[in-house]
């Protein structure tokens, strides 16, 4: 009887992610406390304190974030003496909110939460291994610390609540060990005082602005042409900005594609890329041209021919 | 001679009466109505002023430059953009990062750091304690 209240409770919170899991998770391959986890984070409520890291190539970005979290609702600001002071994220089961007090605007996406524990719970389809062994104390709390495993090589590591479920730090790996992203809770109150009104965001007089109107301003800002996948393929546009580092203007929108993320990069001219035909390595291929007088390249987790084909189906929008 | 000039002043003072009778014709004034109506008959009558034909000039420029963005036209649709030099290998490396970045985001539902730097300005208000406490 425990173990269908579990398969059901797996099977439950998988379909709650949006159906971003293609296959039922193999759940004798998932230990308990990641069970506890998935159960947990449809339910859980918390307020709590975290630090975000990114590491982008050799740079590290760091900053402190609130986080309030009801269920499948959570609320994100940033503490006064931040840069960050201000905005303000909301985010529910379909759709994330993020005002921008300078730029009087509220930018609409999709939810990412969801789409995280999507990822994961894909990823528990895909033969991964797991391990767990007792973990450090994350903002006084006792942790068992799961690491999710590829070819042995550790990809991501969950350092889990052992009372409840909650993540308090979650730590992600490349192909070659180096860290590229994770958070960890300094602290965390498990019965928050919530208000009516805590997860909506209405700003009277900002814009609205989606991931395609910042596209569209992107490319006539930086004289590169609009283009778009159709509608048929299930791809879906995320977010659109200018990477950072190079000489010359690169504009990367990014996709969805199921638990896929696709990006398609833009630069004006003509680039010669070979050094990203020689990186096709891992799981990880691109494939770029040229059109337009402009460079293109598409990377994803795809092989190389899909990718040709995605390339295939761009048009100007 | 003399006569001539008696004759004429005969004539002259011969007039004076009409003269007379002309000056003392009440003035009519004439309703508005009917000068309204005359202006437009005599505006529409009257032939359209002439405009210097200054086209002369334009539309041979105009002839030219649309040649000129046509050749340009074809030679850049037949010439490909110079290859940016030495920048290849750098703007591969960046779309690698950004990509990895990007999955990296989608994995832990944050933020991404240049999303946020993207607007650094604060609330314009920013209340304390104090606030609460001083009304």
């Amino acid at each position: 009887m425990k173990t269908i209240g579990l398969t059901l409770g797996v099977v439950a919170a998988t379909s709650a992610l949006g159906g971003q899991v293609g296959q039922r998770p193999r759940l004798d391959q998932v230990p308990p406390i990641l069970r506890l986890a998935i159960r947990s984070s449809q339910t859980l409520q918390f307020s709590g304190t975290r630090t975000v890291e990114q590491f982008i190539g050799a740079d590290r970005s760091k900053h402190v974030e609130f986080v309030l979290r009801q269920g499948g609702r959570t609320r994100v600001w940033f503490p006064i003496e931040s840069p960050y002071s201000g905005q303000v994220i909301v985010e529910n089961a379909r759709q994330r909110k993020h005002y921008f007090p300078g730029k009087n605007e509220v930018h609409v996406g999709p939810a990412k939460r969801e789409e995280a524990f999507g990822k994961l719970m894909a990823a528990i389809g895909t033969g991964v291994r797991f391990s767990t062994e007792p973990g450090i104390a994350i903002a006084g709390k006792k942790t068992t610390m799961l690491s999710v495993l590829e070819g042995g090589n550790a990809r991501q590591k969950l350092w889990i609540d052992v009372a409840n479920g909650m993540i308090l730090r979650r730590d992600l790996f490349d192909a070659v060990g180096g860290r590229v992203g994770s958070y960890e809770f300094t602290e965390i109150d498990y019965n928050p005082t919530i208000r009516e009104g805590d997860f909506e965001l209405d700003r009277k007089g900002a814009k609205m602005v989606t991931p395609q109107d910042e596209a569209r301003a992107f490319a006539r800002r930086l004289g590169l042409l609009q283009v778009a996948f159709p509608s048929a393929e299930g791809i879906r546009l995320d977010s659109a900005r200018v990477i950072k580092g190079t000489a010359i203007p690169v504009l990367q929108l990014t996709f969805s594609k199921g638990p896929a993320v696709l990006s398609l990069f833009q630069a004006r001219g003509r680039v010669d890329l070979p050094m990203l035909r020689r990186a096709n390595r891992g799981s990880v291929r691109s494939y770029s041209w040229t059109a337009g007088g402009n460079t293109f390249a598409i990377i994803g987790n795809f092989g190389e021919e899909e990718l040709k084909r995605l390339a295939g189906l761009l048009s100007a929008s | 001679m003399e006569k001539k000039t008696n004759d004429l002043d005969r004539g002259l003072d011969a007039q004076r009466p009409l003269a007379r009778l002309v000056r003392d014709l009440p003035d009519d004034e004439l309703p508005m109505a009917w000068r309204a109506d005359l202006n437009s008959k005599l505006e529409a009558l009257a032939p359209a002023p002439r405009r210097h034909n200054w086209m002369w000039i334009w539309k041979p420029t105009l002839g030219l430059g649309l040649a000129g963005a046509l050749a340009l036209a074809v030679v850049m649709t037949r010439t490909p953009r110079p290859m940016q030099p030495g920048s290849g290998t750098d703007v591969a490396q960046a779309m690698l990062r950004a990509h990895e970045q990007s999955v990296a985001q989608n994995e832990l539902g944050t933020v991404a750091s240049e999303t946020l730097d993207s607007d650094t300005v604060k609330d314009s208000i920013e209340w304390n304690e104090g606030d609460l406490t001083t009304l």
